[in-house]
């Protein structure tokens, strides 16, 4: 049993439905506000830890689809909390570039989704990377 | 790696080593692993005995024997932890279990959650639980 009680659990469900369908790009124009704040684990030299605004995330996530063959994967929830959801994901795919290029792997991350006024202002990424420690 | 992630990280290992199905060993992670003045933040407020907020370790002790009395847990899994750089981890639980008494007495169900925890001084200072009250697996 499912229900979108809320008019948040509504948006968490339509961007779980799109993360899905691989389709973040459009989940980012249609459910992110303009100035959403991105928050990875570490930051990188590509990818600083965090990021301002819809054109910067947008483009995180290209780099990201760019960077990475994705063979399958899946989400989990929306989880609720308050004004927070969190989803879950789980990703089976190679990277092409970095540490790890070439070897195929399978990872699992969260995102904590905040929202405010029917959008999306801001996102955090927890997961464990090989080399983290 | 900054020294928050490094510590968030630690303690999150040392938490799922605890908690997970061979050890299930709930309690003393509490009393090992949390921080005297530790919060405890549920989805929702759950009744007199669950409010949605506890405060400090040993009413969170006093809130986690309740919930173990009045559920039989048949089987649960656990993943992570998945450290984020503010110096905070989260898990994914799912629990397989059935209520002894409450609005969902004898039904059996199967739930998932993730927590997120926030670590201060090596302790858990902040416990998070994200879950969905009208989701119930058949």
């Amino acid at each position: 049993m499912s229900t979108a009680a809320s008019p948040m659990m509504d948006l968490a469900n339509q961007l779980a439905a799109l993360c899905r369908e691989g389709k973040n790009l459009e989940a980012i124009e249609k459910l992110y506000a303009d100035d959403i704040v991105s928050t990875e684990v570490m930051g990188t030299p590509e990818m600083p830890a965090r990021m301002e605004g819809k054109d910067a995330i947008k483009g995180k996530n290209q780099w990201w689809f760019e960077n990475h063959e994705i063979h399958g994967g899946d989400v989990q929830g929306p989880f609720p909390h308050g004004d927070q959801f969190i989803l879950a994901f789980s990703y089976d795919m190679t990277p092409k570039c970095g540490p790890m290029n070439g070897q195929r792997g399978q990872m699992q991350e969260c995102g904590l989704y905040t929202v405010r006024d029917g959008k999306i202002t801001e996102e955090k990424f927890f997961y464990h990377m090989p080399g983290q420690g | 790696m900054s020294d928050t992630l490094q510590e968030a990280l630690a303690v999150g290992k040392q938490l799922v080593e605890y908690i997970n199905p061979e050890n299930c060993r709930f309690r003393d992670a509490i009393v090992d692993l949390y921080a005297d003045d530790a919060k405890h933040i549920e989805a929702c407020d759950m009744g007199p005995d669950m409010p949605q907020i506890t405060d400090g370790k040993e009413a969170i002790l006093k809130m986690s024997d309740w919930w173990e009395s009045v559920h039989e847990v048949h089987g649960h899994e656990v993943k992570g932890p998945y450290p984020h750089g503010n110096g905070s981890f989260a898990t994914w639980m799912s629990l397989d279990v059935t209520a002894k008494e409450g609005p969902m007495a004898n039904q059996r169900m199967q739930m998932q959650e993730v927590c997120v925890y926030g670590v201060k001084d090596g302790k858990i200072s902040q416990v998070e639980f994200y879950w969905d009250p009208t989701e119930s697996g058949e």
